[in-house]
C-alpha cells in the first residue's frame, strides 16, 4: 500500500471533518507542544545543564501521529527522537524535563542517559542505547499479546541506521514467522538515510506487508498507523512502516488547519503562547528537583538486594 | 527410542528413577502444568524435542502456543523472550549449546539484565535461559564451552549451575518461579551419565542462592560446580585414601554467590582449592579466591590453588588434557595440605 505524499486537499479535508475541531486542534498542540519541550532541553544542553539531548525537532508528525493512531492498550517501543510519544500519552510535561535533567523525578531516577525514555503505565518501554535491539523484544511483547488474546499491537519506532542492525532482521523475521501484532516503523530522511536507499523491500523480504508514506505528513501517518493496526487486530500480516521526512511536519499541519480546516492563524497563535508558558512552568519544576539519592544506586538490580552488593556497600 | 521410558521424558508420577535430562524435562512439565504463562522457545525445541530432547513431548502436551519453535537467532530468541517477561509471560528460552550463547550476549548483557535497573523497577523481565554448558562429549571448540564467566560480571543476572539430578529439577523449578532473569547452565555431560530416585509427589524446590555442601570433611575445602562435582569427589575419595579429610562445596548458584558459605567453610579446613572448567584467566575462581582474600585471610594454611581449564581455546582431541580432572584435583589436594 501506498499512501501518496498529499498534494491535494481532499483527503485532508475528509480526515479534519471526521475528526472534528477539538481532536484536530488537539493533533496541533501535540505537535507543537512536542515541538516546544525539544527546543528547550536542546537549549538547556547547548547551556550545558543537560548533559546529552538527541533533538526531535522535523519528527514530530511520525512521533504524534503514529501514537495518537493506537489505543491506550497497544504498547510503544520509542526511538530516541520520540519524547513526543510520552505527550501523546498524557505523561506530564514535566516528566521529560526530569528525565532528560536526570532527576529523582525521571522515571528512571536518573539513571538513563537522556532520550531513553520509558513510562510503564503508558506502556511505552524502556529502552537502551543499541538502536535495534528492542526490535526483537517487540516481537516478544506482541506475541505475548497475541497468545494472551488480548487486541493489543506493538509499534516500534526507529531511525533508518537501526535497518543495518541484527535484531532489526531477527525482529521481523520472527515477526513473519509468528505473524505477530507488530507494526514496525521506519523513519528516514531520504533515500541516502537507509543502507540500501528504501526499507520497504526488507518488510516483504519477511513477510510482512510494506507501507511507504510521508512521515511529514501526521495525518498520513494517522491514517497509515490506523489502517496497520486494524489488519493486525483482524490477524492480518506484521506492518513495517516506511515514512520519509519530507519537510517542516508542524508548518505542514498548521498551513492544513488554516487552508483547508478554515482556523485562524491567532487561534493557533494563542495555543502556541500558552503551550510555551507551560513548557516553562515545567523546565522550572525540573530545574528545582534534585539527583536521586546515593542510596538508590543499588537498588533495583535484582528482585531482592543480594549478599554481593551487601558486601560492596560495607 | 520409543517415547515411552526414555531417558530424557519423564511424565511418570511417584518415585521414579531418572536422568539428569529427565529430571529437566519433569521441571519443565511440572512448571508448565502449574502456570499458563509458562513457556518454551527456541531452536527445534517442540516437534523435535530439543537437541538433547530436553522438551521431549511438552510439544505434545501443551501445544505449539506453549512450545515455540523459532528461526536460528540466539538474539531473536532472547530479545523476543524479553518482550514476553515485560507482557507478564514466563518464557524459558533455549539456547541450544551455551557456545551459541554469544550472538544474544547484547540481549542478556544491555537488555535483559538491565529492564529493572533502567526503568527503576518498573520493567521487569524474568526470563529463564537454559543453556547446555561444558566439555567432555567431544563436542570441541563451539560445543564445549563454559561461559559462566561473562555472565557472572554482569549485575542483574542470576546464573546457576546444578550438578545432581534432584537440584537439575529442584532449581529450574525454582527459576522458572523467580522474578529475576536466571541463566540456567546445563552440564551435558552429566545429562545422561547421572541416575537419582525422584519423587514426583514432592514439589524438590531448590532456592536459589545457597551452596550446597556436598561432602563434609575437616582439612580442605574445594569449590566447584555442574561437571566437575563428580571429578572432584572421585579426587576426593582418593585423598580419603591418603588421609586427607575433603570437603566439597558444591556452588548451585554462582550470581548472586553464597559467599558465607564460602568463609564458613575455609575458616574450618584453613585450605582452598577452586575447580572450574572454564579457562583461568578472568574465571569465577579468580572472585571466589578474592573473596577468601577479602575475608578469611586470616585463617588460610596455604596458598589458594586454582584447577581450571588452559588458557586456550576449548580443544577437540585433546579435550581429556584441557578439562580438570581427578589427578589434577588430587595434586591440588595434596600441595595445600602438605604446604609449609
Amino acid at each position: 500500500m501506498t499512501v501518496e505524499h498529499r498534494e491535494d486537499t481532499e483527503l485532508a479535508t475528509q480526515q479534519l471533518e471526521a475528526m472534528g475541531r477539538t481532536m484536530a486542534l488537539d493533533l496541533y498542540r501535540l505537535l507543537r507542544l512536542t515541538r516546544l519541550v525539544d527546543e528547550s532541553i536542546t537549549e538547556m544542553q547547548r547551556a550545558g545543564t543537560v548533559g546529552f539531548h538527541i533533538p526531535w525537532t522535523g519528527t514530530e508528525a511520525t512521533t504524534i501521529g503514529a501514537a495518537t493512531a493506537l489505543q491506550s492498550e497497544d504498547w510503544i517501543f520509542p526511538s530516541h527522537r520520540y519524547g513526543g510519544v510520552a505527550l501523546a500519552r498524557n505523561v506530564e510535561v514535566a516528566t521529560l524535563f526530569h528525565h532528560a535533567l536526570g532527576t529523582s523525578g525521571d522515571p528512571s531516577l536518573g539513571r538513563q542517559t537522556p532520550g531513553n525514555f520509558g513510562h510503564a503505565a503508558s506502556k511505552i518501554v524502556s529502552i537502551s542505547s543499541s538502536v535495534s535491539a528492542r526490535l526483537s523484544q517487540a516481537v516478544g511483547v506482541a506475541h505475548a499479546a497475541h497468545l494472551k488474546k488480548e487486541d493489543a499491537v506493538v509499534l516500534a519506532y526507529m531511525g533508518a541506521a537501526a535497518t543495518a542492525g541484527n535484531d532489526f532482521h531477527a525482529g521481523l523475521n520472527l515477526a513473519g514467522v509468528l505473524r505477530s501484532p507488530v507494526i514496525y516503523f521506519v523513519e528516514r530522511k531520504g533515500m541516502d538515510d537507509a543502507p540500501v536507499g528504501t526499507v520497504a523491500p526488507f518488510g516483504e523480504a519477511y513477510g510482512l506487508e510494506s507501507f511507504s508514506i510521508d512521515g511529514s505528513d501526521v495525518l498520513a501517518v494517522q491514517a497509515a498507523v490506523v489502517t496497520a493496526r486494524d489488519q493486525l487486530i483482524k490477524g492480518g500480516a506484521p506492518v513495517l512502516i516506511d515514512a520519509e521526512l519530507k519537510g517542516d511536519p508542524l508548518q505542514r499541519y498548521k498551513y492544513t488547519l488554516e487552508e483547508v480546516g478554515g482556523l485562524s492563524a491567532s487561534l493557533l497563535q494563542e495555543m502556541d503562547d500558552s503551550l510555551a508558558i507551560e513548557v516553562e512552568a515545567a523546565r522550572d519544576t525540573a530545574l528545582a528537583s534534585l539527583p536521586a539519592t546515593t542510596e538508590t544506586l543499588h537498588q533495583h538490580v535484582l528482585s531482592q538486594e543480594s549478599s554481593k552488593i551487601e558486601m560492596h556497600l560495607s | 527410542m520409543t517415547l515411552q521410558g526414555t531417558d530424557t521424558q519423564s511424565d511418570a508420577v511417584g518415585t521414579v528413577n531418572m536422568t539428569m535430562l529427565a529430571a529437566i524435562n519433569c521441571a519443565l512439565r511440572e512448571e508448565m502444568a502449574r502456570n499458563q504463562d509458562v513457556v518454551i522457545l527456541g531452536e527445534d525445541v517442540g516437534i523435535n524435542g530439543g537437541v538433547f530432547r530436553a522438551t521431549e513431548g511438552l510439544f505434545h502436551e501443551f501445544g505449539d502456543s506453549r512450545v515455540i519453535d523459532t528461526p536460528l537467532t540466539e538474539s531473536g530468541i532472547v530479545g523476543a523472550a524479553i518482550g514476553m517477561a515485560l507482557y507478564g509471560m514466563k518464557p524459558v528460552a533455549e539456547i541450544q549449546f551455551a557456545d551459541f550463547i554469544f550472538p544474544a550476549f547484547d540481549q542478556i548483557v544491555s537488555e535483559l539484565a538491565k529492564f529493572r535497573y533502567r526503568s527503576a523497577g518498573e520493567f521487569i523481565a524474568p526470563v529463564v535461559i537454559r543453556a547446555p554448558y561444558g566439555g567432555g562429549i567431544r563436542g570441541g571448540l563451539y560445543h564445549s564451552q563454559s561461559p559462566e564467566a561473562y555472565f557472572c560480571h554482569t549485575a542483574g543476572l542470576k546464573v546457576v549451575i546444578p550438578s545432581t539430578v534432584s537440584d537439575a529439577r529442584g532449581l529450574l523449578k525454582a527459576a522458572i518461579r523467580e522474578d529475576d532473569p536466571v541463566l540456567f547452565l546445563e552440564p551435558k555431560r552429566l545429562y545422561r551419565s547421572l541416575k537419582d530416585d525422584i519423587d514426583t509427589n514432592d514439589e524438590g524446590i531448590v532456592p536459589i542462592g545457597p551452596a550446597r555442601i556436598a561432602r563434609n570433611g575437616s582439612d580442605v575445602s574445594v569449590f566447584c560446580f555442574g561437571a566437575m562435582v563428580p571429578v572432584v569427589e572421585e579426587a576426593a575419595d582418593r585423598a580419603t585414601e591418603g588421609g586427607i579429610d575433603v570437603e566439597i562445596v558444591d556452588l548451585r548458584t554462582l550470581a548472586p554467590m553464597d559467599t558465607a558459605a564460602i568463609i564458613k567453610s575455609v575458616r574450618k579446613t584453613s585450605r582452598a582449592v577452586i575447580v572450574h572448567e572454564a579457562p583461568r584467566t578472568g574465571g569465577i575462581g579468580g572472585e571466589i579466591a578474592a573473596i577468601i582474600a577479602e575475608q578469611a585471610v586470616d585463617s588460610l594454611s596455604a596458598p589458594i590453588l586454582r584447577v581450571t581449564g588452559y588458557d586456550t581455546p576449548f580443544p577437540y582431541s585433546l579435550e581429556h588434557i584441557y578439562l580438570p580432572d581427578a589427578d589434577r584435583v588430587h595434586r591440588a589436594i595434596e600441595e595445600v595440605t602438605h604446604y609449609e
